[in-house]
């Protein structure tokens, strides 16, 4: 039986340009997703950057990834790839270690932890739970390896080696410098004998000693002779245990290895949102519709502003958006330093998560597949002149034209703020034309607010601030409208401290 | 062995305290009483201070410290010598705290075990301390004693001692161990063998099996060597370090009991050698409250005036109005009510002369801020916040004792407010004493069920009596009184 692919059916991948991964702070985002790789965080890097073209793909994944996000699934399924890590470690040490008895006992815990953790996935994932067909391939594949005859042997084999070496006991005795090894020979245990003598003074909630415990990391030279006068009272368990240690060198089986590296994509995607889902933001599947439905998104919020107010403690702002059919450009204007520019980023995250099959930084969204995602964001560098950045900017957004079609997304910030503003009118009112008769999906963040007029697919949208205090930004950016309220009311609301509100936080006490 | 004077069955467990219930210090001026307590003595102090804002909410509770604060009341004697002896131990131990130095288990079960034959001479004091022959009251206390002769019996402190002997490992550390993960050495356990005949312990098995030395040169093989019997002692050193820490746990929690009985003796003496008279409270049915003469405690302590008692009778009341002349006593009353509340459910006696009342869930004080250095706005938004803050932690049967509340704003959005935290709190079972001015707020409440309106007096003369009596809010509030005082006197 061979195992397939949780990653792929098609096969089929694309990239987008480095220039529109760096405008959308993609990078930062995929590379702090790697970065909670397992395993291999190139392989996980690489896997990111490649998205996917295929409706069929992106149902593969989000399939998997909803089984996973159940919660027994998930707990079964983390188990086993933390156990397969395990594995690994104790190979390694086994293969670094010098004294036999050590070597030969780093492989049998390796062995050990890959048996019970094959064997726990197996019980512990069952087809019943499980909606995803990559997933039940799985499980099926699982069931068909831990019953067959090659697993089952390792299995007994490993057994009886170890109960061999856990029933050898014995006394050590140290005095000075002398060591006695021996047989037990009914001593009595003094742990137990002063517990009940003592137990009257002793509560459950002392503070517990923190005592030093240092142990060599490396068995000692003590160690090692003790171990050896072990061997000598007892020397049948150490033979059994290097027999199988010869036998079994090749135990790991090439499915469990190939599920357990690619398992390494959720996983850590999984593990990289919990902390922001703890904060309070959400993630969700997002829809995929065809291009020219509508598309809309509930609390979304530039993930890549998250991770760094993360650092400080701070949360982001979400904002919604929605486009209906007919509509076919946002044009974002407003009070600068309003959230603009991580508006215009949030919608390109979303399309190119999207597309990685993985959740979106929303509460709710649907979204159509697009060819690619196209970015023309304000360069920062030195520019020698005007006249300089002016051309530079205009061969960037010839170069989009050029290779934009209706399926793509196109995010524009900040275009001809440079130039004189009858000229930055002109340009930008010639650029929105052509991108209106492409029919392709647009961002367009700029100061030129009267560009709306144009055309009645253009939703216009604003940054706003707080209407008692218009120095400070909400950092939301909504359809042109607002309300406001009372000062002493506005300030009760605030604290929840409204009779209405007052009365739900009271009701259950 | 446990103390449990506070409580029936758990230690009193020190917190830090939040910034809602520091408001309700200052409020009540509990740390002024709390000063009264200890009468010199700052742990005393800390400790009642402590106790009191952390009010008992069962009835079986309040007895229990009720019948301990009379037999402290009766035979002070026999505290002072349980708190002196708590001090001794804790001396001892600060001075015994180089011993602690070492985090390694050998060294740290050496320590202990020095640590222990030390503590074996105080358990002993304790022991007769326990014997002594008082006509005590309270079943606390009783319980106490009764338990301390019950766990130091003669017997038991011999086989304390013959375990010390063994600690001493005169033959060597003796340890079983397994093979554990990767064959290394595991699952120590320290064994002994039992004595012989003649009293000495055997030292060795007869079985010899190998053996091998280090070299005296062997560094390496020393270090081994210790760390080995580090892992075999760990349980031991755990085991012995808790049980110090124990003891001294439990003379720890005995000071502090102690000092809280001290403080309530304290207080005792300075109401009545003040003329005030004392009572322990009655439990009453939920919602209602009768007094009568009590007085404000924070305010005995600190003036040498003579005080007016108030009395009152509330049935089935979950919020009262307190309005009337300024400066009439609304401030000293909502204050006598609050710590005559923190006092009945701290298990003491009140200064009236008779006092009943019901169990609050828990008590909270919402006081008018007098600093100026926020702006209007600001000060709205701080007393918000505050209220914030006690809703959070609001309860069925809750008291709020709220002193010109949202005051700080104009009067119309001030009632607003009010009205809205107010009638929230009643509808939900919190009870509210809310003194105010603002007219327009007490007489949203006029025609409401469960609410009771008291005014500060005044008599025939127009001059304030300083008593609280009931009756309905009037428009005029009695400021023009005062301003009539203070510019036509003159």
């Amino acid at each position: 039986m061979n195992f397939e692919s949780l990653l792929t059916i098609t096969g089929n991948t694309t990239k987008e340009s480095q220039n529109s991964i760096e405008d959308l702070r993609l990078n930062q985002i995929l590379d702090a997703i790697a970065h909670h790789s397992k395993i291999d965080k190139n392989q996980l890097r690489k896997t990111l950057y490649e998205r996917l073209t295929d409706r069929k793909d992106i149902a593969h994944r989000q399939n998997i990834l909803r089984d996973l996000e159940k919660t027994d699934v998930f707990t079964a399924i983390e188990r086993f790839s933390l156990g397969i890590t395990k594995v690994f470690e104790f190979l390694n040490k086994s293969n670094k270690e010098r004294f036999k008895i050590t070597k030969q006992g780093w492989f049998l815990e390796a062995v050990s932890e890959y048996v019970s953790t094959v064997e726990r996935v197996a019980i512990e994932l069952s087809e019943e739970q499980l909606e995803s067909e990559g997933l039940k391939n799985t499980v099926e594949y699982l069931k068909a390896y831990r019953n067959s005859q090659r697993f089952e042997r390792l299995k007994e084999e490993l057994k009886t080696a170890k109960s061999n070496l856990d029933s050898i006991q014995f006394t050590v005795n140290i005095k000075e410098n002398k060591v006695f090894v021996n047989k037990v020979d009914g001593e009595k245990n003094l742990n137990i004998d002063i517990e009940n003598l003592l137990s009257r003074f002793i509560e459950d909630d002392l503070e517990n000693v923190e005592l030093k415990l240092t142990q060599s990391p490396v068995l000692t030279n003590v160690e090692e002779r003790i171990v050896e006068y072990v061997q000598k009272i007892n020397p049948e368990p150490f033979q059994y245990m290097e027999s199988f240690f010869e036998t079994h060198q090749e135990f790991i089986d090439k499915g469990i290895r190939q599920f357990y590296e690619e398992l390494d994509f959720y996983l850590a995607f999984l593990e990289f949102i919990e902390p922001l889902k703890n904060e309070g933001l959400s993630f969700c599947f997002p829809e995929i519709v065809e291009k020219g439905e509508r598309i809309h998104c509930k609390d979304g919020f530039d993930l890549a502003l998250a991770l760094q107010l993360q650092k400080d403690k701070q949360r982001v702002i979400t904002n919604d958006f929605y486009l209906d059919r007919g509509e076919k450009l946002f044009l974002i204007s407003g009070p600068n330093q309003g959230g603009k520019t991580t508006f215009a980023r949030m919608v390109g995250q979303i399309f190119y998560l999207a597309l990685l099959g993985l959740k979106v930084p929303a509460k709710e969204s649907s979204l159509f597949i697009c060819d690619h995602i196209y970015t023309h964001f304000e360069k920062e560098e030195k520019v020698e002149n005007k006249k300089g950045k002016l051309e530079d900017e205009l061969l960037r957004a010839k170069k989009i034209l050029n290779l934009a079609t209706e399926r793509s997304v196109i995010i524009i910030n900040e275009i001809f703020s440079a130039t004189a503003l009858e000229d930055g009118y002109f340009l930008a009112e010639f650029l929105i034309k052509k991108i209106l008769s492409k029919g392709a999906f647009c961002v367009f963040v700029t100061f030129m607010h009267r560009l709306a007029e144009l055309d009645s697919s253009i939703v216009p949208m604003t940054s706003t601030v707080e209407p008692d205090n218009p120095a400070v930004r909400t950092f939301k950016i909504v359809r042109k409208s607002q309300f406001e309220k009372s000062y002493a009311i506005y300030l009760a609301q605030k604290y929840c401290l409204t009779y209405e509100c007052l009365k739900e936080r009271l009701k259950n006490r | 062995m446990k103390v449990n004077l506070l409580f029936k069955d758990r230690r009193f467990k020190k917190t830090e305290l939040d910034t809602t219930t520091l408001d309700m210090v200052q409020d009540l001026g509990l740390d002024i009483i709390a000063d009264s307590m200890a009468s010199g003595d700052e742990f005393v102090k800390s400790v009642c201070l402590q106790i009191l804002v952390k009010p008992l909410l069962n009835e079986d509770e309040i007895k229990y410290r009720q019948e301990i604060t009379k037999d402290a009341i009766e035979h002070i004697g026999i505290f002072k010598e349980l708190y002196q002896l708590s001090i001794e131990v804790l001396e001892n131990k600060k001075k015994s705290f180089f011993w602690m130095l070492s985090k390694k288990p050998a060294g740290v079960l050496f320590s202990n075990v020095r640590m222990m034959e030390n503590l074996i001479d105080y358990l002993d004091r304790l022991k007769k301390l326990a014997h002594s022959e008082l006509e005590l009251s309270s079943n606390g206390m009783k319980n106490f004693f009764k338990k301390v002769r019950e766990s130091l019996t003669d017997e038991y402190i011999a086989r304390l001692k013959m375990y010390l002997d063994i600690l001493e490992f005169k033959g060597g550390i003796l340890f079983r161990a397994k093979l554990g993960v990767a064959n290394r050495l595991d699952g120590f356990i320290p064994m002994y063998r039992e004595q012989e005949k003649g009293g000495i312990f055997k030292l060795f098995s007869k079985n010899r099996g190998f053996s091998f030395t280090i070299d005296e040169r062997d560094e390496a093989g020393f270090k081994a060597l210790s760390e080995i019997k580090d892992r075999a002692l760990f349980e031991t050193a755990t085991l012995l370090y808790k049980t110090v820490s124990g003891i001294v746990r439990f003379f720890e929690t005995l000071k502090e009991e102690m000092a809280f009985y001290i403080g309530a003796y304290n207080l005792y003496k300075t109401i009545t050698q003040n003329g005030y008279p004392i009572c322990f409270p009655i439990i009453n049915k939920p919602f209602e409250r009768q007094f009568t003469g009590l007085i404000d405690l924070s305010l005995m302590v600190v003036s040498k005036e003579n005080m007016v008692g108030n009395s009152i009778d509330l049935k089935n009341k979950r919020a009262v109005f307190i309005t009337g002349a300024n400066q009439g006593g609304k401030t000293t009353f909502l204050r006598s009510v609050g710590i005559a509340q923190i006092l009945f459910q701290a298990g003491l006696f009140v200064p009236a002369e008779s006092f009943s009342s019901h169990i609050n869930s828990g008590i909270f004080t919402h006081f008018k801020r007098e600093e100026d250095t926020l702006l209007k706005s600001g000060k709205l938004d701080d007393e918000l916040k505050r209220m914030d803050k006690i809703a959070e932690r609001l309860k069925k049967s809750s008291l709020v004792l709220m002193n010109e509340s949202f005051a700080s704003t104009n009067e119309q959005e001030g009632s607003d407010i009010a009205e809205q935290v107010v009638s929230a709190f009643v509808e939900n079972g919190v009870e509210v004493f809310f003194v105010t001015h603002m007219y327009t707020l007490a007489k949203s409440f006029l025609t409401k069920d469960g609410v009771e309106f008291l005014v500060a007096e005044v008599n025939e003369k127009g001059k304030r009596t300083y008593r609280i009596k009931p009756g309905k809010p009037l428009q005029t509030s009695f400021g023009k009184d005062l301003f009539n005082k203070i510019f036509q006197e003159n």
